[in-house]
This record gives structure tokens, C-alpha cells and sequence, in this order.
């Protein structure tokens, strides 16, 4: 790219960069303190599109690929926390970037908590949205078999080596929609056009078999968390853990409490998919925490509603 | 893997709510076969050839599977198990037989001899651990590597297996004949042809799925009848040595009170295929000590 094709300052731009031999796309934009969107599964960066605008005045945002989604490549080997820790540092490094904070979603938000314990100088605050960390008791409990399939299922059969890659082939729009469908509370917020968007990146060669690695490392990264806890402590940086209540919910922050000392917790009124059901309520408490001076308290509260959503505040860690 | 060297004569029967299709060999004291998932009465063939010097030997398929009805409904352990009297006692006219199960079928076994004591003379029960005696429940639970019964739970989740199965049931069905077996070729190219063809059959996919959601149904009902106290008949359990083990004679033991059994040497899941001749002589020698 030469000078004259260099986007201006704080718009969005895309660009690569290989990451451990893998070449990991991201989208930048915005000015002000870096923040690090990760994404979970089977969702790929474009899931912060609605956000990213409401955050760029604010914020210079970073929202990469994972390996196996959306434009990145897939990868061989490992995808377990410790490696995306690694990664993750790496890829801050190449982009010359020192320090971050992290909105994760899903296993986003797992790797961030890995990346914040592994690399705490590099980790400000960390918001979490929707998930419960391998290792904290809650996910397992969840992932123990059920009448009428009302347990995480996916999480289990996703764990199981070749078979499900296998099933979910060709057959990757109806699957991602039917879990984008069942984990929202609003059913139509991420919407036909994202699902097909989801789906046709899973489809890539190598994509899906990266991707569902990370379900395979549940065990390890479980091991990981708990080895992590006993050798360095709970995570230094505050912690928001928002929880979509027709989903994970208040286990977010059950789940986070785990892990770290400072912990504030939020329960919006939505499904599994925070920043698509919810993304401008979403961007005004990442607001709100990250520029606060004081996070543990500040209080994510009700100053905008353009999503229709209204958070309910669900306590915080004492 | 021994293909059959008797006759073996193929029937249907209108029972209750379906129509049931078995087969029958030999002559003498009946012994009932009933197959489990993804398997059809074609299971059996090798061991019901073996037994049929010396006993009538029935296998049926179940309710959804091989070639009887593709039924909506009617899926919990009672019902299924009412199912195979209603042909052995009101269709054949059977009073007092022997019952041998393998896989699911084994639990169907278990509760037609719960619900009906005096018409079992003994029960054999294969590769399998009843629903409610805690094995499976414990082999249920998530482990690494996919070593866990992943299929049970996720087969318990309405639609979902259904939706991504369909059209791809051979690769599946060998997924199972293979890595549940300790000689991966005993369920030959033939042998998968016919339970592929049975799983593919309009209505068999779903119908066969419907097992698994109502494993805790399975699971009530096996309660209530060791509720009224264990069983008094012989009963046989076997697992094969590479997957359950004696763990089938374990949970067994925990509904029944004279159970005999143990492990099969050189074998996995797929006991009449893998190990016919093992499970024809511990079922000739079981039977020739019954009253």
C-alpha cells in the first residue's frame, strides 16, 4: 500500500497479518484507547459490525478474525487458551500494540481472560460477554445430558474428534442457524444475511475443522484455567461479565467471579448474542466501564436505549 | 463373519398400534432376539442359526427399525417391551420364554421381564447398561478425546441428529460398527448394506432417533420395576472386553438377584457379529440350565 492508498485516520480498514504461520485478518478502526474485540463461535469479526460504529468516536478498535473463522486462515495443531494467549500477544505485538482492553464474546472472552493472565501487563480491563470459562464448574455442569435437549448440548457433541465436522458439513447454514436461533431471545436480531455470512466462512477449507478444534480443547483449557488459578491467582483487571439472560446469564459472572477479584456484573435482557441483539446498549456500557477512572464503580446504567433494551443490574462482586 | 447356513423364515404380525416384522429358525423352546441401535433382527442371523438346533429362535424388529412400522410414538421402555409380548404372547402363543438382548434391545428385554416374571424363564442381556443403574448415566458425562457415550446424549436432542444424519447414514452407521468394535471387519460391507438400507427407508432415521430422548422415560420405568424388587429369573450379562465390559454385569446385578456373566474375550460392541460363536454357547449353555 503506498501513502496515497493509506485509509485516513480512524476509518475502517482491513488488513492481514500472520500470526504463528496462520494469516489472521482483522478490522481497525476508530482513534483513542485500542480495545480488542474478540469474537466467539461460529460468529467471525463482522459480528461487531453494529457496535463498531458506536464505539469508533470513543475507541481504536481491533476486531481480528480467529483462526478457522471469517476471512483468517485455518490452522494446524492446538487452539487451546495458552496457544491463543500466545497468539493473541503476538498479533498485539505485530500491530505494535502495547496494551489493550478486551470486549470478548463467547469463547472470545475466554481467550481474553487467558491472554489477561498470561500477559497481564498487556491487559487493562476486560469485559466478558455471555460465556462461562472451561475450568470453573459451570460449563461442565451445563454439558451433562438432559431430557428434551435443554442442556449445552454442542458443547459436548462439538467435543468429540472427526464427527461432528463430518455432520456439520454441507450442512452449515441450518446448524448455525439453528444455534443462532435457539441461544437469542430476540430470534430475528442476527438475522438470515449474518447467518449465511457465518455459514459461507465456515465452509472455507479448513475453516470448520479449526474451529471446532477449540470445543475439543475444552478438557485442556479447563486444566489451563484451574493451573493458571493456582499458580499466579485470580486476574488483577477489572472485569465486566454481561450476561444475556436467555442464555448464560448470571453464570457469566458466576463463572468470571472464579477467576478474578474485581468483578462487575450486568444481565441484559437478551439471548447468547450480545452484540447483534443489543449493540448499542452493548457500546454504551463498554463505554461507561472502560472510561471510567474507577470501574468497579461505575455503574453500567441505563443513559441510552436505542436498542430497546433496558439492562437490569444484577449485583457485583463484593 | 458367518453368513446363516439354516433357514431362516421371514413374518410380519399386526400388533397393537404397528406391524412388526420378525424372523424365525429352528424348532424347540423359545428364545426371543431383540436387536438395539442402529441394528435391525439381520444381527442376529449368525447367532439365531447356532441356536436353532435346539430352539425356536425369534428375532424381531423393534418398533422403527428394520422393517416394521415407522411409528410416531410408542417409544418408552414399557411400551416397547408390551410390544414384543404382545407378538411372543398373543401373536405366537409363547407362555414362558427366553429373552436375549443386545444393546438397547437388552433394555427392552429387562423390562418385559419386569413387567411379565412368570413368562421369563431367563434373560440375556449384551453390551449394554440399563438405563436408571447409573453406568450409562456416569458414561454420559463429557470426557476428552470424545471418549464419553457423546451419542447417547446428543441422540437425546429433538431434530438436531436427525437434520445432520440425513443423507449421510452409511457414513455414520460405519462410524459406529467400526470404532465400537474390536474386529472392525465383522460387520462386513454386506452385513452395513442391509442396516444402511433399513436406516433409509422413509421414516427409519426419525424413527429410530426417538430411542434416545426418552432414555430417561427408560430410566423412570427401570425404577419402578426394581420398586417392586429385583429379578428372580437367571440372567446372563455380557460386554464385550473393548467397550463395556463387565460393566453390563454390574448393572445388571443391580436389578436382578442370580446374574451370571462377565466380559467377552476379542470384542467390542457387536457381540453377534464379533463373537457369534461366544454368544450362541453362553446362551445354549444358560438355556440348557433352565427349568
Amino acid at each position: 500500500m503506498t501513502q496515497a492508498d493509506a485509509p485516513p485516520v480512524g476509518a475502517p480498514h482491513h488488513a492481514t497479518v500472520v500470526v504463528n504461520g496462520v494469516r489472521w485478518h482483522y478490522v481497525r478502526a476508530g482513534a483513542g484507547p485500542t480495545v480488542l474485540l474478540l469474537h466467539g463461535w461460529p460468529q467471525d469479526s463482522s459480528e461487531w459490525n453494529q457496535v463498531l460504529a458506536h464505539l469508533t468516536p470513543t475507541f481504536d478498535i481491533v476486531a481480528p478474525d480467529l483462526p478457522g473463522s471469517g476471512s483468517s486462515g485455518p490452522a494446524v495443531g492446538a487452539r487451546d487458551t495458552t496457544t491463543l494467549a500466545r497468539e493473541l500477544a503476538q498479533f498485539l505485538d505485530l500491530l505494535g500494540i502495547a496494551r489493550v482492553d478486551i470486549v470478548g464474546h463467547d469463547w472470545g472472552s475466554v481467550w481474553g481472560q487467558s491472554l489477561a493472565a498470561d500477559r497481564p501487563e498487556r491487559v487493562g480491563r476486560l469485559i466478558a460477554l455471555d460465556m462461562m470459562v472451561p475450568g470453573t464448574g459451570h460449563h461442565e455442569a451445563g454439558m451433562v445430558p438432559a431430557a428434551d435437549g435443554a442442556w449445552f448440548w454442542h458443547m459436548a457433541f462439538q467435543s468429540v474428534p472427526a464427527v461432528p465436522e463430518a455432520l456439520i458439513r454441507g450442512r452449515e447454514t441450518a446448524y448455525v442457524a439453528e444455534n443462532i436461533t435457539t441461544y437469542s431471545a430476540d430470534p430475528t436480531a442476527v438475522g438470515p444475511a449474518a447467518i449465511r455470512r457465518y455459514a459461507e466462512r465456515m465452509r472455507r477449507p479448513g475453516a470448520l475443522r479449526t474451529s471446532l478444534r477449540t470445543y475439543q480443547e475444552f478438557f485442556d483449557d479447563a486444566d489451563q484455567v484451574q493451573q493458571r488459578l493456582h499458580d499466579t491467582g485470580p486476574l488483577t483487571c477489572p472485569v465486566l461479565a454481561i450476561g444475556g439472560e436467555a442464555c448464560v446469564g448470571a453464570r457469566t459472572g458466576n463463572s468470571f467471579r472464579r477467576l478474578a477479584h474485581d468483578v462487575t456484573e450486568v444481565i441484559l435482557p437478551t439471548g447468547h448474542w450480545i452484540p447483534e441483539e443489543a449493540p448499542g446498549r452493548l457500546a454504551a456500557m463498554v463505554r461507561e466501564f472502560l472510561c471510567s477512572d474507577d470501574p468497579s464503580t461505575a455503574a453500567p446504567s441505563p443513559d441510552r436505549h436505542d436498542d430497546g433494551v433496558a439492562p437490569s443490574r444484577n449485583g457485583r462482586n463484593p | 463373519m458367518t453368513e446363516p447356513t439354516v433357514e431362516i423364515t421371514h413374518h410380519t404380525a399386526r400388533v397393537k398400534d404397528i406391524r412388526l416384522h420378525y424372523t424365525v429358525a429352528g424348532e424347540g423352546p423359545p428364545v426371543v432376539l431383540l436387536h438395539g441401535w442402529p441394528h435391525t433382527a439381520h444381527g442376529w442371523r449368525a447367532v439365531q442359526c447356532q441356536l436353532a438346533g435346539h430352539h425356536e429362535v425369534i428375532a424381531v424388529d423393534i418398533r422403527g427399525a428394520g422393517y416394521s412400522t415407522k411409528a410416531e410414538t410408542g417409544y418408552d421402555a414399557d411400551n416397547l417391551a408390551d410390544d414384543i409380548h404382545a407378538l411372543v404372547r398373543g401373536h405366537l402363543g409363547h407362555d414362558r420364554v427366553v429373552l436375549a438382548g443386545h444393546d438397547w434391545g437388552a433394555v427392552w428385554a429387562y423390562h418385559y421381564a419386569a413387567q411379565h416374571r412368570d413368562e421369563v424363564r431367563g434373560l440375556a442381556c449384551f453390551e449394554m447398561m440399563i438405563p436408571g443403574t447409573g453406568g450409562h448415566e456416569a458414561g454420559m458425562i463429557p470426557k476428552p478425546n470424545g471418549a464419553f457415550f457423546w451419542h447417547m446424549g446428543w441422540h437425546s436432542v429433538p431434530d438436531i441428529p436427525e437434520a445432520l444424519i440425513s443423507g449421510k447414514e452409511r457414513m455414520y452407521l460405519s462410524y459406529y460398527y467400526e470404532n465400537f468394535a474390536y474386529d472392525p471387519t465383522a460387520v462386513d460391507l454386506a452385513a452395513l448394506d442391509e442396516y444402511v438400507h433399513c436406516m433409509t427407508l422413509i421414516g427409519a432415521l426419525r424413527a429410530g432417533l426417538k430411542i434416545y430422548p426418552e432414555f430417561w422415560t427408560h430410566a423412570e420405568q427401570a425404577k419402578a420395576h426394581l420398586a417392586r424388587g429385583r429379578l428372580e429369573m437367571p440372567v446372563l450379562a455380557y460386554g464385550g472386553e473393548a467397550l463395556m465390559g463387565t460393566r453390563c454385569r454390574e448393572s445388571m446385578e443391580q436389578l436382578a438377584l442370580n446374574v451370571t456373566g462377565g466380559s467377552i474375550p476379542r470384542c467390542g460392541h457387536w457381540v453377534a457379529e464379533e463373537r457369534p460363536d461366544f454368544v450362541a454357547d453362553v446362551l445354549l449353555k444358560f438355556m440348557a440350565g433352565l427349568d
